[in-house]
Parts: C-alpha cells; sequence; structure tokens
C-alpha cells in the first residue's frame, strides 16, 4: 500500500556500501583559536559560539529540538571553535542525521513491514526447512543509485538484515529477564533492568566484534551494520531459551539453548557464505577452505554467548 | 539596547531617563504548541513603574499556559473508551501527563515504594527511544516528535495506575497478575491506537507496520507494570 506522497522504499533507497555518508575523515586540527574565550562579555565568547543552528526552543519546533539540540552540541562549535576539527564536526553532524531518520544508511535497515518479521522469525527460529534461496537479491540495475551496490530493502528481500528484529529482540531479553528476576525474588526489579540491558549490550558488541574480526581475516568488506544485524539475531533464541526456560523448567532451557545456538549457527553460515561469496569472486581452494573453518568458528562462538546471556 | 538584556545590565542600575526603564521582554512558552503559537512579548516594569498593560487584556491563565481542560478530558476519556479516539486527531500536550506520572508515583508511595526519579526517567528515555524508533519505522515523511510521544505515553499510563491501585488492594495474587496483562495489554493498545491516529493524520500509510509500531509499547508497558507489581 505504497501510495500517495509515500515514496519510501519502493524504489529502492538501498544502502550504501559501508563507510561514511559524508566527505569523510579530514584529520584534526582545524581549529580556529587558541585561547577558549569563555567570557561572555566580550564578543565572540562565551560557550556557543560559531555557526550554531538557529536555536529553537522546544515550545516552537518541538520536532526537531532534541536533533538540533544534539546536533549543536556534537557538532563541536563548543568553546569557541576548539572542538570544531572536521572530524568531530562529520561525526556530529553524522549523528544527528541518525537521530532524527534522516541517514539513509540506517532507515535502510528499519524498512521492514509486518509480514517480513514473521518470516524472518520463522527463519531464524527454523533455518532448515526453509525452500527458498539464501542470497541478497540485489536492486534491478535500473534503480542502483550512485555510491556502491544496492541491495533490496528488507521488506521485499527475505534475506536482507534488518535492525528492527535484534533491537527488538534484546530488550524483549531484558525485560523478560528482569521480570523473572524480579518474580523469584532475587533482586527487585527496577535496579536490575539497566545491569540486564547493559549486560545485553556488552554481548552484542562482543558478537559484532567476533563477525567483523572474521570478516577482516577474510578480508571481506562487510558493512558494519549488517554485522550489527546478523550478530543482534541471536537475541531471538536466547528469548525463546528464556521463555522456553520459564514454562518447561531446567531440561526444557537446556534443549531450548541447544536448539537456539544450533539454529543460529546455521543461520549465520548460510548467510555469511553468500555474503563473502559475493564479495570475493576469486575462490581459490585454500582461501574456501579458510573461510568455511572461519565460519564453523563463528558458529561454535554462538553457544558460550548465549549460554552466558541466559544465565543472567 | 532597547529591551535587548545585555550581560552588563545585570548588576547595575538601569540607566534613568528617556533611553530606557530596562525593560525585560519576556517570550511566554507553552505547554501546547500544537494549538498556540508563541506568546508575543509582554511588557514587565522593572522598575515597578506605572502599569502598562491592563489586567483586563490577558488571556486567562489556563490559557496562557497553554492547559487545556478539556482536551484533556477527552483525551483521558479516550484511554477509557473502546472505539476510536473522538474525533480522530491528537494534540499532544503535557500537562496530562504529568498528573498522570505523578498520580503513579503517589500510588506506588501508597504501598511503601517512592519511585518517582524513576518512572519521569523511565518516561524520558522511552519516548526519546520510541520516537527514534517510530521515525525510523516509517519512513520518510512521518515523524512523531519525542513531545507527543511523552504525551502519549503519559495519557497510557493511566492503566498502570488502575493496576498499581488494584495491587494496593488485592496484594499478589493469581488475580493480580490477570489484571497486570489486562493493563499492559490495555495501555498498548491505547498507544498504538495514539500513534496510528497521528500517523494518519499526516497521511501515512501504517496498515502493514501495525504490529511493530505496537510491539515497543507492549515492551514499555510491561516495564512500568513490572514497578507497580514488585
Amino acid at each position: 500500500m505504497e501510495g500517495g506522497g509515500f515514496t519510501g522504499y519502493a524504489q529502492g533507497g538501498g544502502y550504501m556500501g559501508g563507510g561514511y555518508e559524508q566527505g569523510g575523515y579530514a584529520g584534526y586540527g582545524a581549529g580556529q583559536g587558541t585561547n577558549p574565550n569563555l567570557n561572555p562579555n566580550q564578543p565572540g565568547g562565551g560557550l556557543h559560539t560559531g555557526q550554531n543552528q538557529p536555536s529553537v526552543s522546544m515550545a516552537t519546533d518541538p520536532q526537531n529540538f532534541l536533533a538540533k539540540e544534539a546536533g549543536n552540541i556534537l557538532g563541536g562549535n563548543l568553546l569557541g571553535g576548539q572542538l570544531a576539527g572536521s572530524a568531530v564536526k562529520a561525526y556530529g553532524e553524522r549523528a544527528q542525521r541518525w537521530a532524527t531518520g534522516q541517514s539513509k544508511t540506517l532507515t535502510y535497515y528499519f524498512s521492514v513491514n509486518t509480514k517480513y518479521a514473521g518470516k524472518k522469525l520463522r527463519l531464524l527460529l527454523c533455518p532448515f526447512i526453509h525452500r527458498g534461496s539464501w542470497t541478497r537479491m540485489p536492486e534491478p540495475a535500473s534503480l542502483q543509485g550512485a555510491g556502491g551496490f544496492h541491495y533490496k530493502p528488507p521488506r521485499h528481500d527475505l534475506n536482507a538484515p534488518d535492525l528492527y528484529i535484534p533491537l527488538m529482540a534484546w530488550s524483549t531479553w531484558a525485560v523478560v529477564s528482569s521480570w523473572l528476576e524480579a518474580s523469584s525474588g532475587k533482586s527487585p526489579g527496577p535496579e536490575r533492568f539497566g545491569q540486564i540491558v547493559w549486560s545485553g549490550i556488552f554481548v552484542w558488541a562482543a558478537q559484532v566484534a567476533l563477525l567483523r574480526t572474521a570478516m577482516w581475516l577474510l578480508s571481506s568488506q562487510v558493512p558494519l551494520l549488517d554485522l550489527c544485524c546478523y550478530g543482534g539475531y541471536i537475541f531471538v533464541h536466547i528469548t525463546a531459551q528464556v521463555l522456553v526456560g520459564i514454562v518447561a523448567g531446567h531440561w526444557g532451557y537446556y534443549a531450548a539453548l541447544a536448539w537456539g545456538t544450533l539454529c543460529m549457527g546455521v543461520f549465520l553460515v548460510k548467510t555469511l557464505k553468500r555474503t563473502l561469496y559475493s564479495q570475493t569472486r576469486q575462490a581459490s581452494k585454500q582461501h574456501s577452505k579458510r573461510q568455511s573453518y572461519m565460519l564453523l568458528g563463528i558458529a561454535m562462538a554462538q553457544l558460550p554467548l548465549a549460554y552466558w546471556l541466559g544465565k543472567i | 539596547m532597547n529591551g535587548q538584556p545585555n550581560w552588563s545590565d545585570y548588576g547595575q542600575q538601569p540607566p534613568q531617563g528617556a533611553a530606557g526603564q530596562g525593560n525585560l521582554n519576556f517570550v511566554s512558552t507553552s505547554f501546547d504548541p500544537g494549538r498556540a503559537q508563541a506568546q508575543p512579548s509582554y511588557n514587565t516594569n522593572y522598575n515597578n513603574n506605572t502599569a502598562t498593560t491592563s489586567f483586563d487584556d490577558e488571556p486567562p491563565l489556563l490559557e496562557e499556559l497553554g492547559i487545556d481542560i478539556t482536551s484533556i478530558f477527552k483525551k483521558t476519556g479516550a484511554v477509557f473508551s473502546f472505539g476510536s479516539t473522538a474525533d480522530g486527531t491528537y494534540d499532544s500536550d503535557l500537562s496530562g501527563p504529568i498528573v498522570f506520572i505523578l498520580g503513579l508515583g503517589f500510588s506506588h508511595m501508597l504501598s511503601g515504594k517512592v519511585l518517582f526519579g524513576l518512572i519521569i526517567g523511565w518516561t524520558i528515555i522511552t519516548s526519546l527511544g520510541m520516537s527514534w524508533l517510530v521515525n525510523l519505522l516509517v519512513g520518510p515523511g512521518g515523524d512523531i516528535g519525542m513531545y507527543a510521544c511523552c504525551s502519549i505515553l503519559g495519557y497510557c499510563l493511566v492503566p498502570q495506575i488502575v493496576l498499581s491501585l488494584a495491587y494496593l488492594v488485592i496484594g499478589k495474587s493469581v488475580a493480580l497478575s490477570v489484571i497486570a496483562v489486562f493493563a499492559i495489554l490495555w495501555s498498548t493498545r491505547v498507544a498504538s491506537r495514539f500513534v496510528t491516529v497521528r500517523l494518519k493524520a499526516k497521511h501515512i500509510p501504517v496498515e502493514e507496520q501495525r504490529s511493530l509500531l505496537a510491539y515497543p509499547w507492549l515492551l514499555v508497558f510491561s516495564m512500568f507494570a513490572l514497578l507497580s507489581l514488585y
């Protein structure tokens, strides 16, 4: 139902292949002065100087208030331009684009619909019965924009990674764990919630680090956000483990743990194999052997991660 | 110099004579940007000289503050009604939600837990997160600002107040768990209704993402229910 003014993703707002959207990293050292002038009485002094965004208050423009203020702070116009190196500025502008949802790189991963979510969850929980192909579908040549090769967004392609499901799975696991702990009397609920959330972030970061290292060792250029998505899918299994553990007790939990890590391993191997193959055209025998071992290693590493989180 | 506050003015005598009487211009902000524009500046006298505004010219206090009682009652009624919101629009305001947040805090206090800071903090952070998420899900052109998300969250805390009052009366039991589930689902349903109403007002198709938009609210209200129960 994509009619009217909603051009959206039907025409392929693809993703840019990795890297920065902005001009890039031009280095530090472009500051405009040596003494931060903090005295507000002098011209050009005070904390906020330089080219700020026009200041908006919450009353006049509530939609953009927070984003603009965040952009002001991050965009590096503090202290009379001391922090206005172009790298900081680029980060600040990118942060502002990400915060307001204008970044095409980020919105690609969220262009999902309910049908996709349902199918993807079924794929994750039981990848063995999937009949279709595992490769991602590229955009047709007519819709390829400038700046890299584009794939179809998740709502048109089951195999595309998305960030919605990992985020929701992680939050669900955090909520379910907090309920479990509170109801079993181990701890007062609200305080543990923060710690549980941070453990989840830690495991997600460990996953992404693992995947990134593996990809680097295999000299392939998978974008970091893609790896965040793939890594985050483990939370679906962890949530399922915990829920089964509530219902079926100890043995149910361990059975679900085994099943979940098996499924996650299979899913990762199948997805990453296609990704690697699409990147490295020359497939020397030794190279592909290394790839296979690496993928196997990744699959096996899912177990300790899931186990650790489930215990929390 | 005319009315522009200058740092050097503070702590000094305002200059006498025709040049100025040290007027300070205030721009009043309103709680409800959807309805009223920023009010024009009022002249208040630094020196308490002759009054320049007459009392009759000022708008009523509630309107000046941007608190619209009928609108608050209408939205609270929409929380309790099972149909859609009465006229299909949702204008956000924060005065109702503040009352409900305080109400939730007080009903927690009645059972011995002082959690005001937690409730307020969670409201802010989750509305930040929700507005970011909805922004990304719906794509370009659709955006609920953080303000509207805060407002929606606040109104949907009414079932949570009901839940915590039920906890006072009933105590921990199976019946309370049933009420908890009911309250969480009720909050979620109202929140997703408000969100879809607001998005439809911007002519954004939400049909294929309704469950996706509703699910995060479920998590949010589960956490608030956790506060009430434990």
